[in-house]
């Protein structure tokens, strides 16, 4: 009778990661304050009661962000944490490269030529950190009680607004000819921000990736996202799991754009780990299936690792199986899932680049959240610190 | 002993899970946007700027699947000139008086027949017709003609056609249901989309949002042959319209704290009712009631009804001064919100959230749901 009492409370994996639901872990994939993108984080407390949250960055940069990556020039994976906390139903959000300081003082909005200034008005959710100018990572923020102990009360919800500023990418130290305005396609290399036009900016935006926690939370260092119940999971999946596949509609890299003559469209996704031990500051890595259908139910298939956090354009996946010309349509599906000796899920957004004319054009972004089918058989493991939680 | 096991039971019990999404496939897809005008639009005229809709769809599994589209078109008609109108005074003619700019909704159907795993994708000003059987497919045709080019089992594009909306300007929205061969309504939660609007200006401007279309996914087994199909309550075939829509927002006429130089934000929601008759054309109808929270924990409400489609900055859902609005960053007082939306009358509510960045252009978002509706909506096919 016991055992089938435990049983009733030892969660099963019911679901899957959300884009839509309040959940007890938010993860924002992208987030990026690099000079070319900053972005400004939503976090929102759906309860009626005050909801505590352990937030983690994780910069995923290359350790020389302007060489190529490899084996000498790795993810930075450096992590920085801190602690916020949200009155009933209260919105927050703040800027990464800015952050958000505890001040009683903020001042109030204030208007100019009917434009209000209200960036510091309202109740400081705690001391948010600004990230460091170089930054290219993810944010991951934890529900937790007051105690620190993590709690799956499943009262956060969250958006990021990534905006893109016409700079002057400077290109590889390896060719300095190679700058380019970032939101022009205009050929012509550029040697400082002065030669691009300052007034072109563009935003994109997406809804955070929430995992629901279940009832059986007990409280420790180690999240478990799916999984039976283990010497590590007692009580087995504390949270939902991580998907099995993920499921992209995109266009084929480089097709013409539809409402253009000229244009072009460019996909890239940003991809992290769902297991991540906060205590050994080891990234994990993921070996990543993927299949590509298109228009004309032909099948493509290529692979990709990532380590930690990265940015991958689909020509960096596979520069022929995405490409327009091999796949000879312009709309593609493609299902990716963690290869079978991969002992980590993942997480991923799609950001989308629209150009008005590949020759003189400019570049628009929009960023959008993938679908999801299934659920990873094995638990993953966020591990948390053990002296940032209390002692069970 | 047994009350003891109803505790634990109540303890391991989870958020009701039978919503709508927009993050799995489903059996029913919504798009609340679909726009499509050339050079003016909600009464913002532009010279040489196109705003337009890509719809993707796409078969996630891994047999042919039916669907049966409807496009709902939203607009409002002059009642002297026919002319589409957004205002009043555009149904005025100099001499002859004045028409009433009268709402308007009517739909539209066609059927897509989709291959295994096969993606798709249309302009809302074109539609699809025809085939290209031979790779670079030309945009706007299908792939596989069933006569020359098959795909797994024989199955193929044949008998589809996706019309362009019937009217520029276009707002309204996009509903496609998974049907079989006869057109009956099935349980395959089996379709995806998405719905990317975009505004170009002579090619010198551009800017681009993209949204997931919202599913409603069917419950296995519970899908009738008829042509009601009954979303949530006792009898539901398909899951209930969720309870409450979240969206957390900038207030309008907030700065852009990124930009810092002035450049404001402001968001429109688009709101479609989640009952339809497609049979008598009789669109769903709400009274809806706003919940805004500011970043004080001060909170504001206020309610409004609509029918067919609201399409409406935020700030004039409560008043046609938007400065005086809740929804205004002037009245909440801080840089962003939560608003809970909720139906209190009528059909429930589905909806996608624009955001308009002075300088940055659109970014378009999902809201987050929450909850079941207790009472059913109905959509009512031909």
């Amino acid at each position: 009778m016991a055992a089938a009492l435990v049983g009733l409370v030892v969660g099963g994996a019911q679901g899957q990661v959300t884009t839509e639901k309040s959940a007890s872990i938010l993860v924002f994939p992208k987030v990026i304050a690099d000079g070319t993108r900053d972005t400004v984080i939503q976090i929102t407390n759906t309860s009626n009661s005050m909801v505590h949250a352990h937030c983690f960055y994780v910069n995923g940069a290359l350790t020389f962000p302007d060489l190529p990556p490899g084996p000498i020039n790795p993810p930075l994976w450096i992590e920085t944490d801190f602690d916020i906390w949200l009155t009933k139903q209260q919105p927050t959000h703040w800027v990464v490269s800015q952050g958000r300081l505890v001040n009683p003082t903020d001042p109030p909005c204030s208007a100019k030529d009917g434009i209000f200034d209200c960036n510091d008005a309202g109740l400081d959710p705690g001391r948010v950190p600004p990230v460091v100018e170089y930054f290219t990572g993810e944010l991951k923020c934890i529900e937790v009680d007051p105690s620190g102990a993590p709690l799956s009360g499943n009262h956060l919800k969250g958006e990021a607004t990534t905006t893109t500023f016409n700079v002057c990418n400077p290109g590889s130290p390896l060719d300095p000819t190679d700058g380019r305005c970032v939101l022009s396609t205009l050929d012509e290399p550029c040697d400082s921000n002065l030669d691009c036009n300052p007034e072109l900016v563009d935003v994109a935006k997406y809804n955070a990736l929430g995992v629901i926690g279940n009832e059986n939370n007990n409280g420790d260092n180690v999240l478990c996202l799916g999984g039976e119940p283990s010497e590590v999971c007692p009580n087995g999946a504390e949270y939902d799991a991580c998907p099995q596949f993920w499921i992209a509609n995109h266009f084929a890299q480089g097709a013409p754009n539809p409402t253009t003559e000229d244009g072009s469209v460019e996909t890239a996704w940003t991809i992290v780990p769902c297991t991540q031990n906060f205590e050994t500051q080891a990234p994990e890595t993921v070996t990543i299936a993927i299949n590509t259908w298109n228009e004309y139910e032909t099948a493509f298939s290529s692979s990709t690792q990532v380590t930690c956090w990265d940015e991958l354009s689909l020509d960096e996946v596979n520069p022929v199986t995405f490409s327009y010309a091999a796949l000879g349509t312009t709309f593609a599906q493609t299902r990716l899932r963690p290869s079978a000796q991969t002992s980590s899920g993942f997480l991923m957004v799609q950001s989308e680049a629209y150009s008005s004319d590949d020759d003189d054009g400019i570049i628009a972004t929009a960023d959008v959240n993938l679908h999801i089918e299934g659920e990873r058989p094995g638990p993953d493991l966020i591990t948390i610190p053990p002296d940032q939680v209390p002692p069970q | 002993m047994v009350g003891l096991a109803m505790a634990l039971v109540a303890v391991g019990a989870r958020p009701a899970t039978a919503d709508v999404t927009s993050d799995r496939a489903a059996a029913i897809l919504e798009w609340p946007s679909v726009v499509y005008a050339e050079d003016s639009f909600a009464g913002i005229t532009v010279p040489g700027a196109v705003l337009n809709t890509i719809i993707q769809l796409s078969n996630t599994s891994t047999d042919p699947v039916h669907v049966h589209c409807f496009y709902e078109n939203a607009n409002s008609h002059c009642t002297n000139t026919g002319q589409v109108c957004g205002t009043a005074e555009e149904c005025c003619l100099p001499g002859a008086g004045c028409g009433v700019c009268l709402p308007g909704w009517n739909e539209t159907d066609f059927h897509i027949q989709l291959t295994p795993r096969q993606p798709m994708g249309w302009l809302a000003s074109d539609g699809v017709s025809g085939y290209d059987i031979v790779p670079p497919k030309s945009f706007g045709t299908f792939a596989i003609d069933g006569v020359n080019n098959f795909g797994i089992g024989g199955s193929s594009n044949a008998g589809s056609r996706v019309p362009p909306v019937p009217e520029e300007p276009f707002l309204g929205a996009l509903r496609c249901i998974v049907v079989n061969a006869d057109g009956i309504p099935v349980d395959r939660n089996v379709i995806k989309g998405e719905g990317t609007i975009q505004l170009n200006v002579d090619n010198e401007f551009i800017t681009v949002g993209k949204h997931s279309a919202i599913g409603i996914q069917a419950i296995e087994g519970a899908v009738n042959d008829d042509n009601v199909l009954v979303l949530g309550g006792p009898d539901a075939e398909y899951n209930g319209c969720p309870n409450f829509l979240i969206l957390n927002h900038f207030f309008d006429f907030a700065e852009d704290p990124v930009t810092d130089d002035g450049s404001q934000i402001s968001t429109v929601l688009e709101m479609v009712p989640c009952s339809e008759d497609y049979l008598r054309q009789i669109p769903g109808a709400a009274a809806v009631q706003y919940l805004v929270y500011n970043e004080f924990e001060q909170r504001f409400s206020t309610s409004k009804p609509f029918q067919c489609k609201q399409f409406s900055l935020i700030s004039n859902i409560d008043t046609t001064q938007n400065d005086r609005s809740i929804f205004s960053a002037g009245v909440a007082g801080t840089l962003t919100g939560q608003t809970r939306i909720n139906s209190v009358l009528g059909s429930g509510l589905l909806a996608v959230a624009h955001e308009i960045h002075d300088e940055g252009g659109l970014a378009d978002f999902n809201v987050h749901f929450q909850g079941d509706r207790a009472n059913p909506d109905f959509i009512v096919l031909p």
